[in-house]
């Protein structure tokens, strides 16, 4: 019998924390741990438990992650941008000039607008994707290496 | 189903993403701006190193960037990119051979991310034991297996309901309950000894 209410009170115990705690669990628990200690030992650590829990808060994201993010972003840009090498045998050597100075071109502007992200200096608009609904990393990709 | 209206800020964000479609830098940024704590915080959270959680903060913005063709900008933006950092973040640890290791910096540097404790009546050995309680729950947390650990950090720490959890991780409602459940647990039969 007792274990039958100590399972139930485990239970209650441990949706301690959860959006919804419905008001006769709440009761049911009160009464529980006053004539059995193990629970009531169970219910202090897990409150314990939830408390230290909501202390580890507050990390903030350290100072040069959007710079980091957007020097990644530019790698991934300038990294993908010579596929057109791989589209076409027939005028392979031709294409690896353009990719080339494209390469180079893409290499100056991704640069430029990263400095002015950072520095926060100008609004810069890239020219829209052929399509509205393209991920944002091909609206990017043709705004900077296209 | 009627789309929930979106808040001021909310509909701000359905701006910025729209922007961001259309190949405006500034409006990415912008959002990495204003989501970077919170991104960094969930995978600190998860994975229990700063060097690790910055790199894999990266890798959730870039993700969100190629997968924001696929967001509705009805819906809030939020949830959504507190997903992929949470998924970065599983993923990062399912390829780790030894996932549940604690990180040595979580051993050495336990409740660096802590809040300070409040000055009030409680006195020193109060403070001390609850810093004492922190710093096991934080490194019991890292030793939980990696669902354990999702559910407990996404339902507990980031207010995230059982069914978002469930849909992150590929598994009902209730599974997620049952691991968040079980999670604790785990971390209340550490502090035996302790309390």
């Amino acid at each position: 019998m007792k274990k039958k209410s100590c399972n139930r009170a485990m239970e209650a115990i441990e949706s301690l924390g959860d959006t919804k705690h419905r008001r006769h669990g709440w009761l049911f628990l009160r009464r529980h741990v006053r004539r059995c200690s193990d629970c009531g030992v169970y219910l202090t650590r897990m409150d314990s438990v939830i408390e230290a829990l909501a202390e580890i808060q507050r990390v903030s994201a350290p100072d040069e992650l959007l710079e980091a993010v957007m020097d990644c972003l530019c790698s991934r840009l300038l990294h993908e941008s010579p596929t057109v090498e791989e589209s076409s045998h027939g005028h392979r050597g031709l294409l690896v000039l353009a990719g080339a100075a494209g390469l180079g071109v893409a290499v100056a502007i991704a640069l430029t607008v990263r400095r002015h992200i950072i520095g926060k200096t100008a609004t810069k608009r890239l020219p829209r994707s052929a399509s509205h609904e393209s991920s944002g990393l091909e609206a990017l990709k043709s705004g900077v290496c296209g | 189903m009627t789309p929930r209206r979106l808040s001021r800020d909310g509909r701000e964000e359905a701006r910025l993403v729209v922007r961001c479609r259309q190949g405006e830098v500034e409006a990415f940024a912008a959002l990495v701006e204003e989501y970077q704590d919170g991104v960094y915080r969930v995978i600190y959270r998860m994975v229990g190193d700063r060097e690790e959680a910055r790199d894999l903060a990266q890798e959730a913005f870039i993700r969100a960037l190629e997968g924001l063709g696929t967001f509705n900008v009805r819906k809030p933006f939020r949830p959504w990119m507190c997903r992929i950092a949470a998924n970065v973040a599983i993923d990062y640890l399912r390829r780790q051979d030894h996932p549940n290791d604690v990180p040595l910096e979580a051993v050495f540097d336990v409740g660096a991310g802590r809040e300070p404790p409040v000055s009030g009546s409680d006195g020193p050995e109060s403070a001390a034991l609850s810093r004492e309680v922190s710093d096991i729950v934080w490194r019991e947390l890292l030793r939980l297996q990696v669902n354990w650990r999702a559910a407990i950090v996404l339902h507990h720490m980031e207010g995230m309901s059982y069914s978002e959890i469930g849909d992150i991780l590929g598994v009902p409602r209730n599974t997620a309950k049952t691991w968040a459940h079980r999670a604790k647990g785990e971390l209340c039969r550490s502090l035996e000894g302790v309390i």
